[in-house]
């Protein structure tokens, strides 16, 4: 799966978990700050992901995997971290 | 003893003709007879105060807040003044059942259940499931902080929700009362029931109703409303749980207010 399919992909289950209008989404939307994300919502997309990439999505996982990368405290995930990690697995 | 200070519905429009509403179970397909659906969408239903709430709300708890909603400029007033002095009452079945869910998950062994049922099981299930939180979220939408009431029996519920309400008014436990009731055709099981529970050729009908209570007034005798129950014109729309507080509401003008001096 091609990294724009990959996006196509996580802005829909974004979408359609926190109903948002189509465009809103970008590579550089935060989760909470932007989207307003509270934490059912993480399962909730993440279910919803489940079902076009067949894996489970651990945002746990996704944080930690963004702070050993950054090497500081990871608060919120932008669209794209999704996707990059997403992208290596 | 109570007033009733504002009454709004929602209902389809009454040249819409009856179809016959098809539904897939576990398999089956059946139909319910005779049936009319608000042309209202979910997705337009769901353009709330909080556009995130849709996803955990059934047809029916959008309803309740469409129609609850529209006595938010009544009650803002009463909020404003003391939000712990408004009281919310409902009547509302509890919410859809996700039988793709039921069916993903019927015959699988034990090893295997845990992984299908948390792959098909949406998070947000129990929460459209549950008829109180429908009450909940109108009170965050509307920021009324008193008492909240939900009645869920099928017939009676706006009678329970109508006496708990002027009884709190009487007891002056509350300055403001929010009585609704919505009804929708959303799970198919719930239409069966409510099909048998009436003739034939009734009309089951999507609808939802609103009225605002104060103290004051004289004594209301809402039993009264109950004297159809049962009684059912063969032509006539019924709005299941709704259907007392719907017909209530309906007469007079819609948006009908009433003004206190």
């Amino acid at each position: 799966m091609n990294e724009q399919v990959l996006f196509s992909n996580v802005e829909e289950s974004i979408r359609l978990v926190l109903n948002t209008e189509a465009g809103e989404i970008t590579p550089e939307s935060k989760l909470v700050a932007d989207l307003g994300a509270e934490s059912i919502d993480f399962l909730d997309i993440s279910c919803e992901l489940e079902k076009f990439v067949d894996r489970e999505l651990d945002f746990k996982e996704v944080m930690t995997d963004l702070r050993v990368k950054q090497g500081e405290e990871v608060k919120d995930l932008t669209v794209q971290n999704i996707v990059d990690y997403l992208m290596v697995q | 003893m109570s007033l009733v200070l504002y009454k709004t519905h929602l209902i389809p429009d009454l040249n819409t003709r009856p179809v016959d509403l098809k539904f897939e179970v576990m398999g089956d397909h059946f139909s319910i007879a005779n049936t009319i659906k608000l042309e209202n969408s979910d997705k337009e239903l769901g353009q709330l105060p909080d556009r995130r709430a849709a996803r955990a709300m059934g047809r029916s708890s959008l309803l309740l807040s469409a129609v609850g909603l529209q006595t938010q400029e009544i009650l803002s007033s009463f909020i404003k003044k003391d939000c712990y002095r408004v009281g919310l009452y409902c009547a509302i079945d509890n919410g859809p059942d996700d039988y793709q869910c039921i069916q993903a998950l019927m015959n699988t062994n034990e090893s295997e259940f845990a992984t299908i049922y948390k792959k098909n099981r949406s998070p947000k299930q129990y929460l459209k499931q549950l008829p109180n939180l429908a009450g909940a979220q109108l009170g965050i939408f509307l920021g009324i902080q008193g008492p909240l009431n939900v009645f869920i029996h099928s017939q009676y519920g706006p009678l329970h929700a109508l006496e708990q309400a002027e009884f709190d008014l009487n007891n002056n436990l509350i300055d403001a009362a929010l009585v609704c009731a919505a009804f929708s055709l959303e799970d198919p099981l719930l239409c069966h029931r409510v099909r048998k529970d009436y003739p034939g050729e009734a009309v089951l009908t999507e609808g939802a109703a609103a009225l605002v209570l104060v103290s004051g007034g004289e004594k209301k005798n809402w039993s009264e409303l109950t004297s159809n129950v049962g009684n059912i014109s063969t032509s006539k729309r019924i709005y299941g749980i709704a259907d007392l507080l719907i017909n209530y509401c309906i007469g007079g003008d819609k948006n009908e207010r009433t003004s206190i001096i």
